[in-house]
């Protein structure tokens, strides 16, 4: 079945949209204070064991999962909001006027995240909120390429040509033809980006440019699981493997919609 | 008279979970070097059909009732048989040839690998026996568009190489699904004037909505309509005297020569009403 | 005085870094109320012709004029006269209508263009007067709310009929208007076509390879080769005496039964 990807990505990311949401409202303890010995292995009444100060992982993890989604959506949507219509704009505009973004994009394309983020945190100082800026500043580029990419082609069709011979302005034609025509590619896009920004999270947390230490990311987690890699190799384990499902959860749903929305392969289905 | 190449017999297509009915029960032979025509308007079955005889159908299809090619039964084939088949036996003419070329693949290898699955022994001759069909299909110079990409082609020179690809493998079955509908008149004609040509010997079936361009190749024609054949038997006949309304409808409004300009031109729905055009 | 014109009007397209002359420079003129068929083979120059015509390509030199005024080198808000009386009828209507669009927006944007409002006498898009465009069509108004992938083919080229007569225009672009469509319904089309043109005494330029379309519904025709017009004159005199081998091979190859 080719929808398996669409299936599988939609219930990891359900699975860490629970355990985000139950984290609102309650962990079994709190996840900064040190509630029992330290670095017990996973068992009860720990289950997922606890860290190397004697906090519960298994509370950690889900209270990872809230700030995860926030990282998320937070540093999506704000690329989405300059990305896609830069992008259009760009895709719109014929000669230089179009141009320009469209090259400035690809410049910054080029630029890491993790430098932009290095410099935020040295200007800023490092949080939760300095990572989703460099983040969604680094995510940018990709709407506006893909943005730009999807109006050419709708650009080309017809009903823009017919909606430009009836005098409709460009504005008008961005918001009622362009945009409904190119949000299935930007779903798309935003699902990879997701993925993306969780992991570029996780990173700068890990490199301790992102959150502080009163928020417990999963990123965090696994930066200081690394002091006891050799002895209580476990103790990275979990963070690791919430960051790889969420990751690849908003991966395989990115596939899984290209696939359903690929004109060529829904005509073989 | 010697067996049909092709037997279709109570062939019904449904589609999806209200059970619609794409084909209706339909039979049909095709005779060994004939070329039967199907005629019909968009949604009528023909295109249905002439897919399923390929085993290009989605799998949400259903399909009931015999297609026999050769005495050999292509309902419920294992779609590795079917491939095999597919590359040897039965070929297809698209109506688009810019969607059924491979892009990113030059033309004469795209026919060279056609040509390879016959000829695995002798494996100098393949680019040899690519130009002698390039030849064969009118191009004129089929070294230079043996090395083009499909999109350097014009819209005549890609139905070209199609016809070529398709023809490369002396296929028992060719099926034609609109291939001249994206051309225009000039390039159609000469496409059909090679398709004449080059079918014969072949059997053939050659889908269309047009009467006038079914006639330049075929010599008996099937009317379908809403999943049904209305009709069938010589083509010069059906013309002259048709039975059924619709195909009278047909061939009335297809004569926008006959009408004085300014007149009304006739149309099906003067002569058969269903649904709206 | 005409309402098209083309003085020496010649297009030049980059084609893999070439430049390549699609219409070479032509003069041609169009009266009000004048039913003019552009006919040729594919590649020939004739859409180009056309979409001069309507300033959606710019000439490479000479001049295109639309009521004796000229649409070149006009951004798009000043072309506003243009917008207001010209419009054009797509080929496929697959691609000249927005699938993600309700038949009520589509057939209404034209009435809500800010450059047709400036003409005054633009009715509202109301629901009665958008029924009516489309049973004007021949459809009906319950079809208001359907979507393009709801209709037939016939039925959608009918939709951008609808879309491009609601503004009551003076000139009519169609481009190959029914050769998308089956042969079948193509003669209901062609007859809403004509009672339109008609009725509405609009100048038509028919851009076609089928002579059969051109000789019923046009006046007068150009034939065009690879950029240049090759024979004009009356429709019956062109086409029944073609002198240019060219004309003489599209009327050796139109099909009949």
């Amino acid at each position: 079945m080719k929808r398996a990807t669409l299936y599988l990505g939609l219930s990891l990311i359900g699975l860490v949209v629970l355990l985000a949401v139950v984290g609102i409202f309650w962990t079994p303890y709190s996840p900064t204070a040190m509630v029992g010995p330290r670095l017990a292995r996973p068992g009860w009444p720990h289950l997922l064991g606890t860290d190397g100060f004697g906090a519960d992982i298994f509370s950690r993890i889900i209270n990872g999962a809230k700030i995860v989604l926030l990282v998320g959506i937070v540093s999506v949507s704000g690329a989405a909001l300059v990305g896609v219509p830069t992008g259009i704009f760009a895709g719109m505009k014929r000669g230089w006027a179009g141009e320009i973004p469209a090259r400035l994009a690809d410049i910054l394309y080029g630029f890491p995240a993790l430098l932009l983020a290095i410099l935020f945190a040295a200007a800023l100082g490092g949080s939760t909120w300095t990572a989703m800026l460099a983040i969604s500043i680094s995510t940018v580029p990709a709407f506006v390429r893909i943005a730009r990419a999807a109006t050419l082609q709708v650009m080309s069709q017809g009903y823009v040509e017919a909606a430009r011979l009836s005098g409709t302005p460009s504005p008008s034609v961005a918001v009622r033809h362009v945009l409904p025509n190119i949000a299935p590619v930007l779903g798309v896009q935003a699902s990879v980006s997701f993925g993306i920004a969780i992991l570029a999270e996780a990173g700068l947390s890990y490199l301790g440019l992102g959150s502080r230490a009163s928020e417990p990311t999963w990123g965090r987690m696994l930066r200081e699981a690394q002091d006891y890699i050799f002895s209580e190799p476990i103790q990275a384990l979990w963070p690791g493997l919430a960051i790889a499902v969420a990751t690849m959860g908003f991966n395989l749903l990115g596939d899984g919609l290209r696939d359903l929305l690929d004109p060529r392969l829904r005509e073989l289905r | 008279m010697s067996d049909p190449v092709l037997q279709v017999r109570d062939l019904t297509i449904t589609f999806g979970r209200r059970q619609q009915k794409a084909v209706d029960s339909i039979s049909f032979d095709v005779g060994a070097d004939e070329r039967l025509g199907i005629i019909g308007q968009s949604g009528s079955g023909k295109s249905v059909t002439a897919l399923a005889i390929m085993g290009l159908l989605p799998d949400h299809a259903r399909v009931t009732g015999s297609i026999r090619f050769d005495g050999r039964e292509l309902v419920g084939l294992p779609e590795r048989e079917y491939r095999q088949l597919r590359g040897d036996d039965i070929a297809m003419i698209f109506q688009e040839p810019m969607t059924a070329l491979d892009p990113t693949m030059k033309v004469g290898r795209q026919i060279g690998e056609v040509v390879a699955l016959h000829h695995a022994d002798q494996r100098g001759g393949i680019r040899d026996d690519v130009l002698t069909w390039l030849e064969r299909v009118g191009i004129v110079e089929p070294a230079r568009i043996a090395d083009s990409f499909p999109h350097e082609l014009s819209g005549g020179q890609r139905q070209r190489a199609l016809i070529a690809m398709a023809l490369a493998n002396h296929p028992g079955l060719v099926l034609c699904d609109e291939p001249t509908t994206a051309l225009d008149v000039l390039v159609q004609r000469q496409i059909l004037a090679l398709l004449d040509e080059q079918l014969e010997g072949h059997s053939a079936i050659f889908v269309s909505h047009d009467l006038a361009v079914v006639r330049q190749v075929c010599r008996r024609v099937a009317v379908m309509l809403e999943g049904r054949i209305v009709e069938e038997g010589p083509i010069d006949q059906i013309i002259a005297e048709p039975q059924h309304p619709y195909t009278q409808g047909l061939i009335a409004s297809a004569r926008i020569d006959r009408v004085q300009p300014g007149e009304r031109l006739p149309s099906v729905a003067d002569f058969y009403r269903a649904g709206d055009a | 005085m005409s309402i098209v014109e083309l003085r020496g009007a010649e297009v030049t397209y980059r084609r893999a870094g070439q430049p390549f002359v699609a219409l070479h420079p032509t003069d041609v003129v169009i009266e009000p109320g004048e039913r003019v068929g552009v006919v040729g083979g594919s590649g020939s120059g004739k859409t180009t012709m056309a979409r001069l015509m309507l300033g959606l390509v710019p000439p490479s030199q000479g001049d295109a004029l639309f009521d004796d005024r000229s649409i070149v080198g006009l951004p798009e808000r000043q072309r506003g006269w243009l917008r207001a009386r010209a419009s054009m009828v797509f080929q496929d209507p697959n691609s000249s209508l927005n699938p993600r669009m309700k038949l009520r927006d589509i057939v209404g944007e034209p009435l809500r263009s800010p450059v047709l409002r400036n003409r005054g006498d633009v009715p509202e898009p109301t629901p009665e007067v958008l029924a009516g465009a489309l049973e004007g069509v021949g459809l009906t108004a319950e079809m208001l709310d359907r979507y393009p992938h709801q209709l037939s083919g016939g039925q959608r080229q009918r939709v951008a009929i609808a879309r491009a007569l609601i503004s009551d225009p003076a000139f009519l672009v169609a481009d190959e208007p029914v050769s998308a469509l089956d042969v079948s319904v193509r003669a209901q089309v062609l007859n809403l076509l004509t009672d339109e043109v008609n009725e509405r005494s609009l100048a038509l330029v028919l851009v076609s390879h089928d002579l059969a379309i051109v000789r019923h519904l046009c006046e007068r025709v150009l034939v065009v080769e690879r950029g240049h017009i090759v024979e004009q004159g009356a429709v019956a005199d062109v086409l029944d005496n073609p002198q240019h081998p060219y004309t003489q091979a599209l009327v050796d190859a139109t099909l009949s039964l």
